[in-house]
Formats: structure tokens, sequence, C-alpha cells
């Protein structure tokens, strides 16, 4: 053990200074009781790896005695966890990483690294402080192939993980030039054996069956408007062959789906699920197949499918109503309750002729168009800038963002606790950035305009500009103004 | 993650609680998807060579606007000349240069890059379209 903490402390030493914006602590997000391995097949842990699972380090090293030494700068980040911790780990170099091993006895680049480790150990690997959050999933896939082409190498019972001892570490790293570098580390004896059947192997680059599947058919078609009504069978064709008995219809929007009757199955091809329904004339239906929150559409590779968005419309006449005067009902209801955030909707939708349609996890996915009222609009924009005031700010001392995030994150630091409220204008909304001199000037709208400028003044990285009263000219200028991007 | 959420739904959040009730959604309006491509993705033998890619959405869309975002490090190959739609303007098409034996993939959009609208500028749905092509 004490070798172990040596071996951490070394690899520690090697860090560059953190530039991380917020730190983000592994072991508090992926916590574990366990204290040593688990290597019986019949305890092996389902894991599961999701957009929220991507974080950036700014930097990361692995040295084991003289012989060994694994690392890279700025990478992201995606780490597996089950209900006992993390389990396993996909670094993505944004440069090449460098591997220093016996097995070519000179360094080489390398292009990702696959870890299995100790759910324990996650902080010893990736300290706190060179760990932040990460805001695109564009990596995903890459690391979702990555996982399926070596989850299977080490500590493994089919998909599901083994855990190894608080001392053992795999580390398999695919160097630039196409070697298969697997290396059994010991940090108690500070060894890291070289396994050389892996490189032996054919190439297990990223290959379609390596990859997520997507929706490649559906009957109907996405967008088709004039389906017949009755009984019908709803068809989805993925690109590859999937698991049976799971899958994910999810509802898009209250009562978006049809009757269901009988049972979903796939077809003998295993790539197409039918769900047998009944369609009423004048509806529009819509699914999503997997979501954010539901993946159970899942490819026998094990990655679940890529979320998919089937809507389409039935002949005849609908028995809804006008959808967007709905809306406008609804929200008139609440405005004249004193929502601030219906306010905005009615505001919006008579000046510029339509309102938004979200999904059930609130994103925007259409609109419905409405009749322009620009009394009515100038009547509810009044009631907008009641209260309200336009509070800018610029970075001090140095801080020198070159994001509208960088700007964001840091104002929600030092205690700042300002947000928008759930139906009022609240502390903070209405973030906005402009780049005035090659600089980023951030703005909120506030209902509450000595708590910011209390809150910008504890803040040593920002400095207030001004806080004034918004009028209807400004409230549109702000609203309009889009987030600058440098 | 979070703090972008928090940050793009500052707004959305607070009203679509309110929304999802009242508001049904007309098909027009709905985002675009992606109903078809050529080659369709996940094929395992698509010949090498100079090649014409098309991805057909299921709406109009928005002309000399696309977001060919790269899936993962190199994963698109050379375009041969500039994209662009069929007259139908639902199939974006473009010419490209395929080596055997590789994988190939794009982000048809993605979370950060929305080029591919229809025409009253939704953003297509993010598809991820891989195939590889075959061995010499």
């Amino acid at each position: 053990m004490k070798l172990t903490t040596q071996l951490f402390i070394l690899a520690t030493a090697l860090s560059l200074p953190a530039i991380s914006v917020r730190a983000v602590d592994l072991l508090a997000r992926y916590p574990t009781k366990l204290v040593a391995g688990d290597a019986d097949p019949e305890h092996a842990r389902a894991w599961e790896f999701n957009p929220e699972d991507i974080f950036q380090v700014s930097q990361f090293s692995l040295k084991v005695g003289d012989q060994f030494k694994v690392e890279t700068s700025a990478a992201a980040l995606g780490i597996g966890h089950c209900a006992d911790g993390a389990v396993w780990a996909v670094l993505l170099p944004r440069e090449y990483g460098t591997l220093t091993s016996a097995a070519s006895g000179k360094e080489e680049a390398v292009a990702h690294i696959w870890l299995r480790f100790h759910p324990a150990q996650i902080n010893r690997l990736f300290a706190p402080d060179t760990v932040s959050a990460d805001d695109e999933t564009n990596v995903l896939p890459q690391i979702q192939s990555i996982v399926s082409a070596k989850f299977r190498s080490s500590w493994h019972a089919g998909m599901k993980a083994m855990i190894p001892e608080p001392k053992d570490v795999t580390v398999y790293a695919d160097t630039k030039d196409g070697s298969h570098r697997f290396f059994m580390v010991d940090t108690e004896k500070q060894t890291a054996e070289y396994v050389d059947a892996f490189n032996q192997r054919s190439s297990r680059q990223i290959s379609p069956t390596t990859l997520p599947p997507v929706v490649v058919k559906t009957w109907p078609e996405a967008g088709s408007q004039k389906v017949s009504p009755g009984v019908a069978e709803i068809k989805v064709t993925f690109s590859r062959a999937m698991r049976d008995e799971s899958w994910s219809w999810c509802t898009a929007w209250e009562n978006s789906t049809p009757e269901s009757i009988g049972k979903i199955h796939y077809e003998a091809d295993h790539k197409t699920c039918v769900m047998k329904v009944k369609l009423e004339p004048g509806k529009t239906y819509g699914f999503w197949l997997n979501s954010e929150r539901f993946k159970n559409f899942v490819g026998t590779n094990g990655l679940p499918a890529v979320p998919y968005l089937l809507a389409f419309s039935t002949k005849g006449s609908s028995s809804q109503a006008d959808a967007g005067q709905l809306f406008l009902a609804e929200q008139l209801k609440l405005a004249n309750a004193g929502n601030y955030w219906a306010k905005f909707q009615l505001w919006q939708g008579f000046s510029q002729g339509e309102v938004p349609v979200f999904d059930l996890h609130g994103h925007r996915i259409g609109k419905n168009e409405i009749t322009k009222d620009p009394a009515a609009a100038d009547k509810w924009l009044s009631e907008l800038v009641k209260g309200a005031y336009l509070a800018k700010f610029e970075p001090a001392n140095g801080f020198n963002p070159k994001t509208p995030q960088e700007m964001f994150d840091k104002f929600n630091e030092h205690g700042s606790q300002l947000r928008s409220g759930q139906d009022s204008l609240g502390g903070a909304g209405f973030f906005r950035t402009t780049k005035q001199d090659g600089k980023l000037i951030g703005s909120f709208l506030t209902a509450t305009p000595d708590e910011f400028e209390a809150a910008v003044e504890r803040n040593p990285d920002l400095k207030l500009i001004s806080i004034e009263r918004v009028t209807p000219k400004t409230f549109v200028t702000h609203e309009a103004s889009q987030q600058e991007s440098l | 993650m979070k703090t972008k959420i928090l940050l793009v739904s500052l707004i959305a959040t607070a009203v679509c609680g309110l929304a999802q009730n009242a508001s049904l959604p007309d098909i027009d309006n709905f985002a675009p998807v992606v109903v078809k491509t050529v080659p369709e993705a996940g094929s395992k033998d698509v010949s090498p060579g100079e090649v014409e890619i098309r991805v057909t959405f299921s709406k109009e869309m928005t002309d000399q606007s696309w977001s060919w975002a790269t899936a993962w490090e190199n994963s698109g190959p050379d375009f041969i000349g500039k994209p662009h739609y069929d007259a139908d303007h639902k199939t974006c098409v473009v010419k490209v240069k395929l080596e055997p034996g590789k994988t190939y993939g794009w982000w048809i959009n993605s979370q950060k890059f929305h080029g591919f609208q229809d025409t009253q500028h939704h953003p297509a749905i993010p598809y991820l379209f891989a195939f590889k092509t075959a061995e010499k």
C-alpha cells in the first residue's frame, strides 16, 4: 500500500498546474464502498455511460518505475460507472499523448487510452484539480466505439465489469501508428507487464460494428402527413442487429403516442422493431426512439441507439382545437396570475406570430403559428420591464474569458446564488455577452439589483459596469442579442 | 455540462412545464430528421473511389447551409466540390473520394453545429452517419 501511495505521489508530482475552470471530484461523483477487488464472474457489475459522464482533463500521467510512463496533456475523459463506482475510463487526447515502455523501447504517440481500475482509485488517476465538466458530447460515439473494442480485454464477464484489486490497473493504449499496447500494471510491485498478444490481433479500429446503432428507416416515414388511420404497424429499422426485448418508445409530448395493441417485437432480421397501434384520424403522433433519459434500444454490441424523433400525422379531420390558441389561453391564465415567463411567451408570441412546442424534456421541437398582435405584444412588454434592471459587468484582474460559458461560470463562483425564478425574473436571467474592444462584456436582467451588485463586488474577477432600469427598447435589444463567441 | 444546460434552459425550462399541456404540435413545424442516406448508415461494403453521398431529410431544407461534422479524428473523406441540394430541396448531395477498407462517419448536425436547417430554420435532429468501404 505504501508503494501504491508512492506511485501516485510520483504521478501527481509530474502534473502541471491545473487550469480547470471548475474542479470535478470524480470519487464524489462516483462514490464507492468497495475496498477490495471482486473477480467472481457471478458478481460482475452492469455499468452505464452517458453524455454527462464525459469530462475534460488538463493533463494525465501514470508512471511506474523507470520503464513505463503514459501521459497526455488536455484530453476528453469518459467514465463508465456501476452502482459501486467508476469501473473504466477512456482518455481521448486533443493532441497525441505519449507512451514510454519496454514494448517498443522508444516514445510512441498515443491516440487514445483505455483504463480499468478499482473504483476507489479514480481520484488518484484523475486528481480533482485536473478534471472539469465538458460542454460537448460529440466524442460520445468515439468513446463508445473504443469501449466496444476494449471492454472484453480484461476484468470482464461478457459486457459486465469485474472489480480489480486496488493495486491493479489495466492500461491499453492505441498508438498513432496502429499498435495496440496492453499493460497489466501492479502499483504495489511497480511493474507494468506488457502483453504482446493484443498487438498481434487484427486491427480493431472504429467500424460500423463498434459504433452506436442509428435508425435507417421507419414506417411511416418521419414527417409523413397523410397516414391512413386505423390499425397499423409502426416499424423502425436500425443499422445493425439489436438486443431483443429491449426498447424505449418514448412519448415526445403529452399524449403523443397512439394506443398500442399487441406485443412489441423484432422481426427475424433482429434490426426492425414493430409496434402494432390504433391510429385516429386527423392526429399528429410522435415518439422519441431512445431519448436523453431512456436508452433501451440497444445494439447487440451493447451500445444504445442514437435518439431519433419519429413524428407523423394521419388523414382526416382533426378533433384538436387550434394548438396555438390553446397555448395562448394557458399562458394568459398564468400571466394574469403574475407568472413572468408566461408574460414573456405572450410578448414573444404576439410580436413574432408563433409559439413554441416543447417535448417532455423541455426541448423546443417545433412551433405553432398564431396571429400577430402588436398592441398585445406592447402590453406584455410593458409588464416585462416593470421592476427589471439591466446589469453589465466585465472581466477584471487578468481574468480573460474566451467564451460566454467561461464568463457564466465565473459569475457563479464566489457564492453567487442568483438565478432566474421559477415564475419570476429572479436575481439573474437572460444572460448575454457582447464583445467590445476584444473583451467579453456580460449582462443579465435582474429584479434584485442590490443583490446583483453585491454578488459582483464579491467576485474579484469581475467588475460591475452599470445597473440601469430596463426600458421596452433596451429589453428588446438585450433579448435579441446573440451570445458572442470569440 | 449542467451549467450549460442551465444556461440554455433558463427560459425554456421555466415555460416547458406550462407549455406541455396546452400546445399540440403541427407536423409542419417539427424539427427535420434524416429519413434516408446513401450509402445506408452501417453499410460495410461501400465501393471505394469517387462516390456521391446523399442525405435525405423529412422536410425541405435551407440551401447553402449544412454541418457535416467530423465524428472522430479524420472521420470524413475529402469532398470533391461543394455540397448541394437536389431539386426536391430535401436531399443534400456531396461527391467524395473514398479509400478502400476505411470507416467514415459524420454527425449530420451535432450538439454544437446546427447548419442543417429546414426552411423555417429548425435545426435537424443530430444523426450519426457512418459506413465502411470494401477492401480493394
